[in-house]
């Protein structure tokens, strides 16, 4: 799922070279390949208490709309992201929605159960849910991008809006706060 | 190097630990420093619990997720826009639209346009503008008639070596009308038709209609049609382009509004009403200042002593309120044609 920094993605501005030049389904093929990103971006945000429908339709609408006005088409996965961050941004504002992970009930549903945990497949997802869960959802996002994604700290800027310096000390405090938690 | 150097390098190079190794402060310290080597391997530990934690996570897994284009959207590409891209795509699938193309175009060119028809009068009686009397039986030249009395008028396909397709007609005395080669025009009267055969035009002042197994009443009068579609459905073509109507509906058209308006809810008509004076229909539709004072609903006079002089005399307005107005759908077409003289009213004992 990573993609490494910094290599424009010429998939991308093939595709929107198609919908520029009236394909508009060729759409369909971008939302194929992001949709999980702009979910686990709403994931972030909100974790399971939320109905992610109408945000990833708003934010791949906002795409849509907007694909011929994007310059830098290479970096349609850091435009698409940062319009999934704002308007999980604007839904936060309005709904208020706290984050929710995932309780035991929740993995004992999914079939993994916290005596397994010292089990190493199961181990890493575990802590990765429960841990998060301990950081606000920006941070949360930020250590997604830098750590799962491999984003550089200017393509977090690219999709957050915060500075290369603020997110760096971000991404350090919460990686602290995550080794502090970590069980392993 | 000092714990809270360490702690620094963990965030400046954590997505790249090669590099910390590579390090030989850093590494010389965490060989002597427990608490820094512990720190170190958990956040190695951290970042794969995060890769794998996240790389297998897809959240709300049981939710497919469909993009809804929206509908200006979806409509934005035109057929002109398909096929553009269709040629654009590659030169063979251009190649062989061409290809269709030329084998269409000479497939059509040896095709007539649209069907000849050959009208005749079935009965009733009509006069031509030389005021040359025709009687039934007659073949209808291409020319202007008025109908002296009601009459009835069919056709057969010129070109049709089998039986004759005929459609059966009324024809309201004084009507005016002008059979083409491939239509009838009613310059004004009245019409009543129906029709279950080939491609029949009827045109209006100012528009057309084209009739797709139908049956319906048409009644001209001072640059205004009336239609009422009984059975079927017809297209309406006006400057506006094309519309399809369906059985039930009343159709206004005024030429100095170029378009056909549906009057369904305001106004119903009959063919008795149009029978014995076509403008009574569009008496309900004048401004109410010209609108004549209502006078009691005359007998339709049937009497075939018509103004046959060639010359086209309206016949006297009458007000019919549409309260008063008899209901068309008893399937007028069932009534019988016979080649006498006498007009089998359509809707004969109903109404009035």
């Amino acid at each position: 799922m990573a993609t490494p920094n910094n290599s424009p993605d010429t998939d991308d501005v093939a595709v929107i070279e198609q919908i520029t030049h009236g394909n508009q389904q060729a759409f369909t093929r971008l939302v194929t390949k992001y949709h999980r990103l702009v979910r686990v971006i709403i994931w972030n945000f909100f974790g399971k208490n939320i109905d992610p429908e109408d945000i990833m339709q708003e934010v791949f609408l906002q795409a849509y709309v907007n694909i011929e006005k994007l310059k830098e088409r290479a970096k349609f996965k850091s435009w698409l992201l940062r319009i999934a961050y704002n308007e999980c941004v604007d839904a936060a504002h309005k709904n208020k929605h706290a984050f929710s992970g995932f309780s035991t009930d929740d993995l004992a549903e999914k079939g993994i159960h916290l005596e397994d945990e010292k089990a190493q497949d199961q181990f890493s997802i575990i802590s990765a849910w429960n841990l998060l869960a301990n950081l606000a959802s920006e941070d949360r996002t930020i250590v997604w991008l830098k750590y799962v994604e491999n984003c550089s700290y200017s393509e977090i800027f690219a999709v957050t809006g915060i500075s290369e310096m603020a997110a760096r000390k971000k991404a350090s405090r919460a990686m602290q706060i995550l080794r502090e938690r970590i069980n392993i | 190097m000092k714990c809270s150097d360490i702690k620094d390098l963990f965030s400046q190079h954590a997505d790249t630990d090669s590099d910390l190794t590579k390090n030989p402060d850093f590494v010389r310290h965490i060989s002597e420093c427990v608490q820094c080597r512990s720190d170190y391997e958990k956040h190695i530990r951290l970042i794969q619990a995060l890769k794998k934690g996240f790389n297998d996570f897809t959240p709300w897994p049981d939710q497919q997720f469909k993009f809804k284009f929206p509908a200006h959207q979806t409509q934005k590409e035109s057929v002109a826009d398909i096929i553009s891209r269709f040629i654009m795509s590659s030169w063979k699938p251009a190649a062989t639209l061409a290809f269709a193309c030329i084998i269409l175009l000479l497939f059509y060119s040896g095709s007539p346009e649209a069907p000849v028809f050959d009208f005749y009068l079935k009965t009733g009686k009509l006069s031509d503008v030389a005021a040359k009397t025709q009687t039934y039986g007659g073949k209808l030249s291409s020319s202007t008639f008025i109908a002296d009395v009601e009459s009835q008028i069919c056709y057969n396909l010129s070109n049709s070596s089998g039986s004759p397709s005929y459609f059966q007609s009324k024809v309201a005395p004084g009507s005016q009308f002008i059979t083409g080669k491939h239509e009838i025009t009613l310059e004004a009267g009245a019409l009543w038709i129906t029709h279950h055969d080939a491609p029949l035009k009827i045109a209006i002042p100012g528009a057309r209609i084209n009739i797709i197994g139908t049956e319906f009443l048409l009644a001209t009068h001072e640059k205004a049609s009336l239609i009422r579609l009984i059975d079927g459905k017809i297209e309406l073509i006006d400057s506006k382009g094309v519309v399809e109507i369906k059985s039930g509906k009343n159709y206004l058209y005024t030429k100095e509004q170029g378009t056909f308006i549906d009057i369904s809810e305001s106004l119903q008509t009959t063919w008795d009403t149009l029978a014995s004076s076509p403008a009574t229909a569009f008496e309900p539709l004048r401004p109410t200042t010209d609108r004549q004072v209502p006078v009691q609903k005359q007998t339709p006079d049937k009497s075939p002593d018509q103004p046959t002089n060639g010359s086209f005399t309206p016949p006297p307005e009458t007000f019919a309120p549409a309260s008063e107005t008899v209901n068309m759908d008893e399937n007028p077409s069932e009534s019988t044609f016979d080649n006498n003289q006498e007009f089998n009213n359509p809707v004969e004992g109903l109404g009035n």
